[in-house]
């Protein structure tokens, strides 16, 4: 009875630690809604809305030699890391690869991740609210106007 | 020490289920024909194994010949630790933070193996269902990425022989399978065809969704399995990949502690405290391992063909010693 207490003990505990040693706090961190992406010879250059504070959310821009190099780069002007893990759209133009697309997987954002093609994906994810685009883009499909794509079906040539 | 049929079957499985997780090949109609034409060649080759349970045996842990399996089971260790850092620190710039999972692996090692094999049988049966439930909820969350042509838009870079090669090379559980047998109380070749039958399923069920949801996603990924889990979004905006980190922690924890566990079992006549030696050995070959950054598919593929053949020949000696007891002949007559 004592052993089984025990083990149990140690299964509780590892659900506990697991993943903690070098995570931050949900306050450090600032996480990105949106992300616009165009590659520029072999700079990449990105857009990222992140949240900021309870409904507001701010754009900040970065370039670097790969996507994370990139959002480093757009981290530097305010105190907190981004989080791409929950992103939900990406916007890319005619220059995206399946090799830049293998870079933002690798950048910890979701295969599910919607993504949307623009002329000009910097300035519209500037100018625009993720919400709202996402929002858009869900009632388009719902009314079967377009199909949903993601990050997974470009890469599997939709 | 005696297991049931079902706990033996379900500890080998969670071997299989630590390979399939921790899987480097991307999803394809190839890897699922290689891997069910290793299974079905693994089938064959472990079928003597049933015709030798028919005698009486006993695996007795003291025998000095059975050192072999517990230097199997120290290098089994060594890659099992290895692809678990591989797993959590793809990046090898993080030496510290893999040397530190690697410690706190080993002791949580040495301190589950104080535990009776009965009590780690019933340890992988919980965990072995907390796997089914978070498999449910994989399935939920990728259900709707599911894409029938992405089944042809994925091409086989290697053959489905490579495949197969690559599979056997992955079953050190085998091994284990010899000694779990002699130890289950009864039923052993039904736990044995059990075993083979959940492994299908459960192999080529995984890599059918990785190839439905993923396609040509999965050349692009480290770890096919985690990428499944990345694209499955349960709820809205909620991975369900982190509830795979964990799963992926305790099904390690389960081997490994098997491992030490068995080996172990078998050194306590000739060292004291043999768990801390072979936990300690376990971890420190599978960091040398870690930053040796060949494949190691040849060797494994040597290694485990080489105690296969070992194990036959130490079991079938047993049995014969074990049939010519006089008690078993009291028995048989």
């Amino acid at each position: 009875m004592k052993k089984i207490i025990l083990m149990l003990l140690a299964v509780i505990a590892m659900f506990s630690m697991s993943s903690c040693s070098d995570s931050l706090e949900v306050r450090d961190r600032k996480f990105v809604q949106s992300a616009g992406v165009s590659l520029d010879g072999k700079k990449v250059n990105v857009t990222v809305r992140v949240f900021d504070g309870f409904d507001e959310t701010v754009a900040y821009t970065g370039s670097g030699k790969n996507f994370e190099d990139a959002i480093d780069d757009s981290e530097k002007y305010q105190g907190k890391d981004f989080y791409t893990g929950h992103m939900e759209l990406l916007v890319t133009d005619k220059s995206c690869t399946n090799e830049l697309l293998s870079q933002i997987i690798k950048a910890n954002v979701s295969p599910s991740c919607l993504i949307l093609d623009n002329s000009d994906p910097l300035d519209y994810v500037a100018e625009n609210e993720t919400i709202k685009i996402v929002e858009i883009l869900h009632t388009a499909v719902r009314n079967h106007l377009r199909e949903e794509k993601t990050i997974c079906d470009k890469i599997n040539g939709r | 020490m005696k297991l049931s049929y079902g706990q033996m079957c379900i500890i080998v499985l969670i071997y299989r289920i630590f390979i399939i997780m921790s899987a480097t090949e991307p999803y394809c109609a190839a890897w699922m024909a290689g891997s069910a034409l290793s299974l079905g060649v693994q089938f064959l080759i472990m079928l003597p194994l049933l015709s030798i349970l028919k005698r009486p045996v006993e695996f007795e842990f003291r025998g000095k010949k059975n050192i072999i399996f517990s230097v199997f089971f120290i290098i089994w260790g060594a890659v099992t630790f290895r692809k678990f850092i591989s797993v959590m620190h793809p990046d090898q710039r993080s030496s510290a933070s893999a040397l530190i999972s690697i410690l706190l692996l080993a002791a949580v090692c040495i301190y589950c193996s104080g535990v009776t094999l009965r009590a780690a049988g019933r340890c992988s049966v919980i965990v072995f269902g907390i796997f089914i439930f978070s498999l449910a909820v994989l399935v939920l969350g990728s259900y709707s990425g599911i894409k029938a042509d992405n089944f042809s838009h994925v091409s086989d870079t290697k053959g489905i022989i490579s495949y197969a090669v690559r599979d056997f090379a992955q079953s050190g559980e085998l091994v284990l399978l010899f000694i779990l047998c002699a130890l289950t109380r009864e039923k052993a070749a039904k736990g044995f065809n059990l075993y083979f039958l959940i492994r299908l399923i459960i192999t080529q069920a995984t890599a059918l969704l990785g190839t439905l949801v993923l396609g040509r996603l999965s050349y692009h990924l480290e770890f096919p399995f985690f990428g499944i889990c990345s694209f499955s979004q349960p709820f809205d905006v909620q991975r369900s990949d982190a509830l795979f980190v964990i799963v992926f922690s305790m099904v390690c924890i389960v081997n490994l502690t098997i491992n030490t566990l068995i080996s172990s079992e078998i050194l306590k006549n000739f060292i004291k405290k043999p768990q801390y030696l072979t936990a300690l050995l376990m971890a420190a070959g599978g960091y040398i391992l870690y930053f040796l950054s060949y494949d190691t598919i040849i060797i494994e593929f040597v290694l485990v063909a080489v105690f296969i053949a070992a194990s036959y020949i130490i079991m079938a000696a047993g049995t014969s010693e074990t049939t010519n007891h006089p008690e078993a002949k009291k028995v048989q007559e």
